[in-house]
């Protein structure tokens, strides 16, 4: 860590090679391509997305390689510095089995995945070079602590609002220190040039995306949100130059545009949700498996793993290099609707327009097991929705497959209701 | 063409009136607000307008009545009723054709006007655009509806400006009302004082025995050849106090008839700025203008601007409101000025506010370059203060607008006339709370570093005093129809996402 924190107490970082589990990583992946490929509207091209999160071999790369968690960490500004950035947010149940031994059960599955794929000397995670993390929630807060024995890491300290008055400032130098530690690391340093394409880069994703969300908004039933949470994640979660995932993600919109006017403006029969929630990360899918199997459609998402994820453009202003970090830090942590912060106005705002502009039946919330902040979130979301006549559901679950069956009769008898 | 335009002068003269446009746009207001259709408020605004012209040409026959709407009248007034808030509001497919035809013929009939102004000049001589107020008023708000149907929002801001700087500060020689007129300026000049301490011989091109014509903002009196308007509302402000209220109570006709000028004239202004509020500051005034060319050169160097804390931002305000009363309270000297310039010991100017106005100097060299630089006043000048107060002042005019985007508008009393009316206007900014998702983009733009807007998340208005009503956050704002404009209600303007 750049502050040396843990020099006194470093630790040797360790690796398992425990052929059973990776195993198990394996199978969990391999499943859920076996589930979607049954999937009977697909992109022609999806099969280069799939292919691209399936990858194993991270051995060799053309770049440097930062890794990072949450979707508060500008990919934009390792684009600029001539890396790939990749989210190494982990939703893989059998890394979580390692992350349970070796740290503990009674955490985050998240936190606990995210920590287990470094346990294996050839996964992405190990094959970065720094890692980034912003001070969300309690679980990354210690999770960059302990990962900095591993590779060096960097902590964002993040705001307890967001209060723009009054932290924007802060939160900027905040940046411009994450922008001195990748310099000191990749050895280079950061031009505005560099930083303004790199913008330009992410603004072409943000219209991608909210593309796609206005053509699913519409006639959902032409691609599924399976596949859609698969083509946006793999420009977050494998390293790929951004420049031809948008030229793919291009032609996805592009095909997904004619199916949609072929398909007519018949309202579908299927009742339509929106879904919220803690981040939902392939190949966890185990969620979405059963709602769209359930028979409903995923008309929108406020996942910070999902189509939020990239929703928010950065707005340009002025281009020189602070300008451009301030209009990065607005749109990542001051726009982000993630419940580490104190107030869920802005996250509550994205739900209930979701829900008007896409005639949404209700909302399904999704919250991982022992995290404590999407937990706590439900108390306002139940209570503002039903004043408000929206039909709500909460999801409790973590990675494991057990529960499938109790949450399929579950959202079955809310489909019902709506 | 006299003919022509006397046709015209009677079918538009009542809209030029500053009872009118206020009015029409109230009741508009109040219509909307009731959730009257398109239609019907389309209706009854003709309605309105019949009988509007019906009663002004009636009160015409009234002496007295006659004077008195004689001295509120402004013919921009009635092209922003006749020409551009129709424009503005009405986007539908005949209205918009219909007046982008208005907007040519004007542009067409001042040509028409020039060429025939030209015909009284003797050959080969430029006088540059010689045209009557009426024919200039029309042509260049045809120019601007025009140009508002087919640029972006942040480009139109920016032609706005640059056309009311070449209006106000060049159209002092640049667009005179004959070639008479032309000549008379021309041979004011060598008599007009160029001390500043004295006020100069120029009289604008919008102003006769009966009538001084404001604007809201900073349109400088002291531009060249006197300017187009009459002046800034500090310049109306310093009349006010200069009257002589013991010749008023004497029964004094000519102070008497100059009260009632200068009443008329408030009239007029205030109808300006409830019509539009502090918008004049974000896209009329030609002071920003040139100031904003230092913002440019700060940006062209690409230096971050400064933002200015709270502190920082109460004590301009607040030094401006002193600095401003200060002059104000000097300008009630006049009356009671011995034969020396002086009372209790002290050398007061006829203008004093006008003295320490960087706007006295920036200009008259905007408008005639080196040859507008004029020398400092001497030090006897009330001590000093003029002296020193001029070059403090410069000086924190460039470094505010070098450094700190608008926080010089924050000091500038010119500006603060019109944030009094920010709250109740008829153009307010307003925003839809849900659909915000707390960005802070607004905040980044905003020239006077104003929070208010991201902050808001619960009521609709977010007008503020300070807002200048640039609207560069409604095209800044990413999310679709979260801020937008609104003109008596109707909403003009949207946030919208713009790709690439």
């Amino acid at each position: 860590m750049d502050e040396l924190i843990n020099e006194p107490y470093r630790l040797q970082p360790g690796f398992s090679d425990n052929p059973g589990n990776l195993k198990r990583q394996r199978f969990a992946e391999d499943a859920q391509v076996r589930l979607q490929a049954a999937l009977r509207e697909r992109p022609p091209n999806i099969g280069w997305f799939e292919d691209l999160m399936r990858n194993r071999d991270f051995s060799t790369k053309q770049r440097p390689r930062v890794g990072y968690l949450c979707n508060m960490i500008p990919q934009e500004l390792a684009w600029a510095l001539g890396a790939d950035a990749v989210r190494l947010d982990c939703g893989n149940a059998g890394a979580a089995l390692v992350g349970e031994e070796m740290l503990s059960g009674e955490i985050c599955p998240l936190a606990k995945a995210s920590f287990g794929v470094f346990m294996n000397k050839d996964s992405m995670a190990n094959s970065c070079d720094v890692v980034a993390l912003p001070t969300s929630c309690d679980a990354k807060k210690k999770l960059g602590q302990i990962l900095d024995d591993i590779k060096p890491a960097f902590m964002l300290a993040l705001p307890p609002e967001q209060d723009h008055r009054r932290y924007a400032d802060v939160t900027l130098q905040e940046m411009v220190r994450l922008v001195g530690f990748l310099e000191t690391h990749l050895k280079t340093k950061l031009k505005s040039g560099a930083l303004l394409a790199a913008v330009k880069l992410g603004r072409r994703r943000s219209a991608i995306v909210r593309k796609l969300q206005a053509i699913r908004m519409r006639t959902p039933r032409v691609m599924s949100f399976r596949d859609v949470m698969l083509v946006l994640q793999g420009s977050q979660f494998r390293p790929v130059a951004i420049s031809h995932w948008i030229t793919e993600a291009e032609k996805v919109v592009a095909w997904a545009d004619t199916a949609a006017q072929q398909a007519g403006t018949t309202k579908g029969l299927k009742p339509r949700l929106v879904l919220t929630g803690a981040p939902l990360i392939w190949p966890n899918y185990k969620v979405l498996n059963v709602l769209e199997e359930c028979g409903a459609e995923i008309v929108a998402d406020t996942l910070c793993t999902g189509e939020q994820s990239c929703f928010d453009p950065v707005v340009l202003d002025e281009t020189g290099v602070k300008p451009l970090l301030r209009a990065l830090t607005n749109r990542s942590v001051f726009a982000a609707i993630c419940p580490c912060f104190t107030s869920q106005t802005t996250r509550l705002n994205r739900i209930i327009s979701l829900v008007e502009e896409s005639a949404a039946d209700g909302v399904v919330n999704h919250s991982l097991r022992l995290c404590q902040l999407f937990d706590m979130e439900t108390y306002r979301i139940e209570k503002v929705l039903k004043a408000r006549k929206v039909a709500f559901l909460n999801i409790r679950t973590d990675y494991s497959l057990e529960d499938t069956e109790q949450l399929r009769v579950r959202i079955e008898a809310f489909l019902e209701t709506v | 063409m006299n003919v022509l335009f006397d046709a015209l002068e009677f079918f538009l003269r009542p809209f030029a009136s500053a009872l009118f446009l206020p009015s029409l746009l109230l009741i508009m207001a109040v219509m909307t607000g009731r959730g009257h259709s398109g239609k019907s408020r389309a209706a009854i605004a003709l309605w309105f307008a019949l009988v509007f012209h019906i009663a002004f040409d009636t009160a015409q026959l009234n002496p007295k009545a006659a004077l008195w709407l004689a001295r509120i009248e402004n013919p921009f007034m009635a092209f922003l009723a006749v020409l551009a808030i129709p424009a503005i509001l009405l986007r539908a497919g005949i209205w918009r054709r219909g007046l982008l035809a208005l907007s040519i013929a004007g542009i067409a009939l001042a040509g028409l006007e020039i060429t025939f102004q030209y015909k009284q000049v003797p050959s080969g001589q430029f006088i540059w655009f010689p045209m009557r107020p009426l024919a200039l008023a029309g042509a260049f708000m045809g120019l601007l509806v025009l140009a508002g149907q087919f640029l972006p929002l942040n480009l139109l801001r920016k032609t706005v400006r640059i056309a009311c700087l070449v209006l106000l500060l060049y159209g002092g020689f640049a667009f005179r009302q004959s070639w008479t007129d032309y000549t008379q300026a021309v041979e004011r000049r060598p008599h007009a004082r160029t001390d500043i301490m004295t006020i100069t011989e120029t009289v604008p091109v919008l102003r006769d025995d009966n009538r001084l014509s404001y604007a809201p903002a900073a349109p400088c009196r002291f531009s060249a050849d006197g300017g187009y308007f009459q002046g800034c509302n500090m310049e109306l402000a310093q009349r006010i106090m200069q009257m002589d209220f013991a010749k008023i109570r004497a029964g004094d006709t000519g102070e008497i008839s100059l009260a009632a000028k200068v009443l008329a004239a408030c009239l007029a202004l205030f109808a300006m700025c409830f019509v539009a509020g502090r918008w004049w500051c974000g896209w009329v005034c030609p002071l920003s203008t040139l100031g904003d060319g230092f913002d440019l050169i700060r940006r062209a160097i690409r230096l971050p601007h400064l933002k200015p804390a709270r502190t920082v931002k109460l004590s301009y305000l607040l030094s401006g409101i002193s600095l401003s009363s200060f002059g104000l309270l000097l300008a009630r000297a006049w009356p009671n000025l011995d034969a020396n310039g002086m009372m209790l010991g002290c050398k007061i100017p006829l203008y004093p506010f006008c003295k320490i106005c960087p706007g006295q100097q920036v200009c008259p060299i905007a408008s005639r370059g080196l040859a507008g630089i004029s020398p400092l006043p001497g030090a006897e000048w009330l001590f000093g203060f003029f002296r020193y107060g001029i070059v403090a002042l410069l000086l924190l005019f460039i470094v505010s607008f070098l450094t700190s985007r608008r926080l010089w508008c924050r000091f500038c009393p010119m500006g603060m006339l019109g944030g009094l009316f920010n709250g109740g206007a008829m153009v307010a900014l307003k925003k839809n709370p849900v659909k915000c998702n707390g960005c802070g983009a607004c905040n980044e733009v905003c020239p006077m570093d104003i929070h208010h807007v991201q902050a808001e998340r619960v009521k609709h208005e977010v007008t503020t005093y300070d807002c200048v009503l640039c609207l560069k956050c409604v095209a800044a704002c990413p999310q679709d129809a979260c801020l937008s404009v609104e003109l008596a209600h109707c909403a003009v303007c949207e946030s919208e996402f713009k790709p690439g």
